[in-house]
């Protein structure tokens, strides 16, 4: 990333300094740096990303209806149909520091109920704030998605076979995150400080990000259901208590097991990117042997 | 008797503790973070070129079972279950629960 960039894209920079990648690779880049804006430094982040459809428009909109939704976001400082730059918060985003760091021990107990919280509030955004949010019929899309890879996975069609078997009635679309668990989140001592990583937003089942918070893959290894770190109780009382709804746990149940079965497709799918030759990377490459872990997690749920 | 060529595995184990031990350390950050990533890929080579992968030609067939639904589920369950836990003992044992280490 040049410095000369940087100073394009930010309004008022004279000088920018500390320019660091932070995360790369995927169809996003973040890249931290500090920029002198009327004589003071600011701390600042770059996400910058592909123009057209997914463009970074939508994912300001989003960091915007959220904030007003009373959701933590940081401040938007610049944006165009391929970057956003933001202030930069201070806090930690690596899921296996927040669950196993001392300074984050008496946060990690209320951080269930915070999220659920956090996700009513996004849940209550209105559709029409942001334009363009994709809906589809999810289940359909994955089907699609892993049938178009040439290993055969006898794990993942149990799971969708399962998935056609038990889908639940429709429910009024929501705006949903649709990423929302450790990583994307940062947390600080006092809890979460900014929900990020707006990319994958779309309109669906508000159901679909509580139970894909309890993924097996986001619990990074930690014991508890919900993102490592604490009980479904907790976040469905932090959930109803915002958003007036009663959650139904077998919907939720529905939707941990799609959340599984979509991110064994979603490894695949991050594999071809390398393998195709069109980015070539070893943590792509890497992600592709991650869909055993997304079975074996498929078969643990539907244990007889 | 002294072994004086190394195997595959054992080149690769020589190549995970490398950046392990003189890679990782030494950096920080993203470059830190893919020493560890491609150590880790190292590590399932090794298992890998010891224990092999578990046989998955009938993959395709079961697939086509399973949408058709003419399997039972049960026995479906159990064979499609061993033949991932093998998977896993080569790409990340720890992922396993402990019965299944």
């Amino acid at each position: 990333m040049q410095c000369e960039r940087l100073l394009e894209l930010v309004p008022g920079a004279a000088e920018v300094r500390g320019v660091e990648q932070l995360t790369g690779g995927a169809s996003r880049e973040t890249w931290s740096f500090d920029a002198l804006i009327d004589g003071a430094w600011w701390p600042l982040v770059l996400r910058s990303g592909r123009s057209g459809r997914g463009s970074m428009t939508v994912e300001a909109l989003a960091f915007e209806a959220a904030a007003r939704a009373g959701v933590p976001e940081p401040r938007i400082v610049a944006r165009g149909d391929s970057f956003l730059v933001m202030e930069r918060i201070e806090g930690e985003t690596i899921a296996r520091r927040i669950l196993r760091e001392e300074r984050f021990a008496a946060v990690r107990p209320r951080l269930a109920e915070q999220c659920g919280e956090l996700l009513a509030r996004i849940h209550s955004i209105s559709p029409a704030e942001i334009r363009d949010l994709e809906a589809g019929d999810p289940l359909t899309e994955t089907a699609a998605m892993i049938h178009s890879f040439a290993e055969p996975s006898p794990a993942l069609e149990l799971g969708l076979a399962w998935l056609e078997h038990n889908r639940p009635e429709p429910e009024a679309e929501v705006v949903l995150h649709g990423d929302f668990r450790l990583g994307n989140l940062i947390i600080g001592e006092d809890g979460v400080r900014a929900v990020l990583d707006w990319e994958l937003v779309h309109r669906g089942d508000p159901s679909q990000d509580l139970g894909y918070l309890c993924v097996r893959a986001w619990r990074f290894g930690g014991e508890h259901p919900v993102g490592g770190f604490g009980s479904y109780e907790d976040l469905f009382r932090g959930y109803e208590r915002i958003s007036g709804r009663e959650v139904d746990p077998e919907r939720v149940r529905w939707w941990e097991v799609f959340g599984t079965v979509w991110w064994g497709g979603a490894c695949m799918q991050q594999a071809w990117r390398h393998l195709s030759g069109s980015e070539r990377s070893l943590e792509l490459a890497a992600i592709g042997r991650r869909v055993w872990e997304q079975e074996y997690d498929v078969l643990l749920a539907l244990a007889p | 008797m002294r072994h004086g060529i190394p195997s595959s595995a054992e080149l690769a184990g020589a190549v995970r503790e490398f950046l392990e031990q003189e890679v990782m350390p030494a950096t920080e950050g993203r470059l830190s973070f893919h020493a560890r990533v491609a150590a880790n890929v190292l590590g399932q080579l090794e298992r890998e070129l010891h224990n092999g992968l578990p046989d998955t030609t009938g993959d395709a067939e079961m697939c086509t079972a399973i949408r058709a639904g003419s399997v039972d589920f049960a026995q479906a369950y159990d064979a499609i279950r061993q033949t991932v836990v093998a998977k896993l003992r080569i790409s990340n044992p720890r992922h396993l629960l402990p019965e299944d280490r």
